[in-house]
């Protein structure tokens, strides 16, 4: 579960993250929408403590990531806009690093494979050098991490950006599967078909404020494009 | 965790070409340093031996009737000086000091015509030899692989994907520093105590010196490692690191010891050595002149030694003595003088050397190989000591115009030079290498905290 309680960031002047509450249950794929700025990639910065707020609490599986931050990091998989991965190692090697950090079971080569496999990458592509990867199969290394990891939370910022449409169909696929698997998923995305895709829920990000939640399963792609552009022309 | 990070580091710097070069170059250095350290040092232990073997008295043996004044003052005794236990590691003042002083009954002529004989580039500019790469090189090197430790990680992203795991940046920090630290410091210690240990006796105080040694290179170390990490702590780009730390290197290691020798020299200017010489050769000259009329008178007065008689000859032998004295005299005066602004400049550059981790260093590891001033020192006061007694056992024989036989030929003292007890050389070095060790884990300490606001 991932959960905001009155989370407030300020940079100086800025208020970047303004007393958002936010629940997300396992099996939620919750997608943040909003323009540059409007606070997405520090809300994701929260979760994984790489700022502290300044108010209010983040919260993975119940416990307060400033508290406990190796505990959350434990529970959480994170995959940002570029996966940036060790270049002179192969995807397996690379996984099976982030997979010992995170203190995976799974650590022989053909557990790995099989992870890989599942994440979209064959036996050949898991075995070549990442600085031969593209973004998408970068991007399936960062899903292979959450899937070793059995992560329960998952964070992305930005994922499919840049991506071609047949690829960043198959990552929304495979996050579907993620969030069949229990794990509850926060994205934020510019990306509005991808959200109403993929989500469950989508909410929309406004200066610092979470002005906005829909459940996607009533809404149709025009409605949620036109519910967005009227909260971006305040 | 940390051995897993440490690993994966290590993994990573393998398939890393540059770094596979840097540290190939810098163990190629390594070993051609301490190999020609190494050779220097046989070449004088193979000149020592030769003169051991001669036989310090009576160089070309002894002869049934030799005249004690000749056995006393021209053939004299060569006071050897053995290399040092890690001389192969660092020439230091050899090159300045004698390492053989003619002993005679009149004087110890070490002044004036032992010195040994350098190319004034040589002495400019320093001997490559391991101590040089050690002080230079080693810390160039430690901030050449240092000079990255987070940045570009942090730049890419790569950073924030590891610290998405359940890991600190502490940990990540401390894995990618014991990998450097390994790296240059694994090689640097194999290559010179190794090649020492290989090539000069390892008996006596050795395996001390060369595990002070270690100490040494370990904190002088940690001491740029510390000055990399908190550079590396502050969040800039690594092209602005690189040029920070290189500025670091030349103020520390270049610039600081130039400018404490400006101002040493500047405050103590020092009579050249040859000026010294000179001086010391003109006031011997001087008391010769003096002492030399009398003799002059002397020989007039007795035209052939054989009307001389042996009264006359003790007569002669006692104006050659108040000649010697005379000489002797002066010579001290001038030795002295040279002697106490030798002093002040030392006891200048001891208080300003901790301007500069390479001034504490160099002064450290010269002391613990053996090739410090001190250790030149205590040879000289050595064979002063001997040279009393070597007066004392011929100036009777001398005043009375003896002739010696085999028997009084050997039974005169002979030197052997007696290094000073280890532990004197522990209490010298152990208050700088505490010194370098603070500095180094504060200043490690001070990093890591650094990394605690490391913006990613």
């Amino acid at each position: 579960m991932i959960e905001a309680i009155d989370l407030t960031k300020t940079f100086g002047a800025t208020l970047a993250v303004d007393h958002l509450n936010l629940t997300i249950k396992p099996g939620e794929i919750f997608c943040l929408l909003g323009s540059n700025g409007a606070g997405k990639t520090t809300t994701i910065n929260l979760f994984l403590n790489f700022v502290a707020p300044t108010a209010g609490v983040a919260r993975i599986g119940g416990l307060d990531v400033v508290a406990h931050p190796l505990e959350t990091k434990k529970q959480l998989a994170y995959i940002p806009e570029q996966v940036t991965l060790y270049r002179n190692l192969t995807g397996l090697e690379n996984l099976r690093f982030f997979s010992r950090l995170a203190g995976a079971a799974a650590d022989a080569n053909e557990e790995l494979l099989a992870i890989l496999a599942q994440a979209g990458l064959t036996a050949d592509q898991s075995r070549a050098r990442v600085s031969s990867y593209s973004k998408g199969m970068r991007q399936k290394v960062g899903i292979a991490i959450t899937i070793a990891k059995g992560a329960s939370a998952l964070l992305l910022d930005e994922p499919t950006s840049g991506l071609d449409p047949k690829a960043s169909n198959d990552f929304s696929t495979l996050l579907t599967d993620l969030g069949r698997r229990g794990v509850a998923i926060l994205m934020a995305t510019h990306d509005l078909f991808r959200a109403k895709e993929s989500g469950t829920s989508v909410g929309i990000m406004k200066h610092g404020r979470l002005v906005e939640t829909l459940g996607t399963a009533e809404l149709g792609h025009r409605d949620l494009e036109q519910i967005y552009l009227a909260h971006m022309k305040d | 965790m940390l051995r897993l990070l440490t690993v994966h580091e290590w993994r990573l710097w393998r398939t890393n070409p540059i770094v596979r070069l840097v540290i190939a170059s810098f163990a190629i250095t390594l070993l051609a340093a301490a190999g020609l350290g190494a050779t220097r040092a046989q070449r004088e232990r193979a000149t020592i031996a030769k003169f051991e073997h001669r036989g310090g008295i009576g160089q070309g043996g002894p002869q049934l009737s030799l005249r004690a004044d000749v056995a006393a003052n021209e053939r004299g005794y060569l006071a050897l000086l053995p290399p040092a236990p890690l001389s192969a590691l660092a020439i230091g003042q050899g090159d300045v000091y004698p390492n053989y002083i003619k002993v005679t009954a009149r004087s110890l002529d070490a002044l004036v015509s032992g010195d040994q004989i350098e190319h004034p580039l040589a002495v400019a500019s320093g001997q490559f030899d391991a101590a040089f790469v050690v002080l230079f090189l080693y810390p160039l090197l430690i901030f050449a692989i240092s000079f990255d430790l987070t940045a570009t990680e942090r730049d890419r992203g790569t950073l924030r994907m590891v610290l998405a795991q359940p890991v600190t940046l502490g940990e990540v920090v401390a894995g990618k520093m014991i990998v450097r630290i390994m790296k240059l410091l694994v090689p640097l210690l194999l290559i010179t105590i190794g090649t020492a240990a290989l090539f000069s006796p390892t008996g006596g105080s050795f395996w001390p010196r060369a595990a002070l040694w270690a100490a040494a290179v370990v904190v002088y170390g940690a001491i740029w490692h510390g000055i990399a990490l908190v550079v590396n702590a502050r969040g800039f780009t690594a092209p602005a690191n690189a040029l920070i730390l290189a500025g670091i290197w030349l103020l520390f290691a270049v610039v600081g010891p130039s400018a404490v020798n400006l101002l040493i020299a500047t405050s103590y200017p020092m009579p050249s050595r040859v000026e010294a010489a000179v001086q010391a050769r003109a006031a011997t000259q001087e008391a010769t002149v003096q002492g030399s009329r009398q003799l002059g008178q002397f020989l007039q007065d007795h035209p052939t030694s054989g009307n001389v008689g042996r009264d006359g000859m003790r007569q002669f032998a006692l104006l050659q003595a108040e000649r010697d004295k005379r000489v002797a005299d002066r010579l001290a005066t001038v030795e002295a003088t040279f002697n106490a602004r030798l002093e002040q400049q030392r006891r200048l550059a001891s208080w300003l050397s901790v301007l500069s981790p390479t001034m504490i260093a160099q002064g450290v590891l010269l002391e613990v190989a053996g090739t410090g001033t001190e250790r030149f020192d205590h040879f000289r006061d050595e064979t002063a000591a001997f040279q009393q007694r070597w007066r004392a056992y011929f100036e009777p024989r001398v005043l009375d115009a003896a002739t010696l036989t085999r028997e009084e030929y050997e039974a005169a003292p002979g030197f052997a030079y007696v290094d000073e007890p280890f532990s004197l050389t522990l209490r010298r070095v152990a208050a700088p290498i505490m010194v370098m060790a603070v500095i180094g884990a504060v200043l490690i300490v001070i990093g890591f905290r650094g990394y605690r606001g490391y913006s990613l």
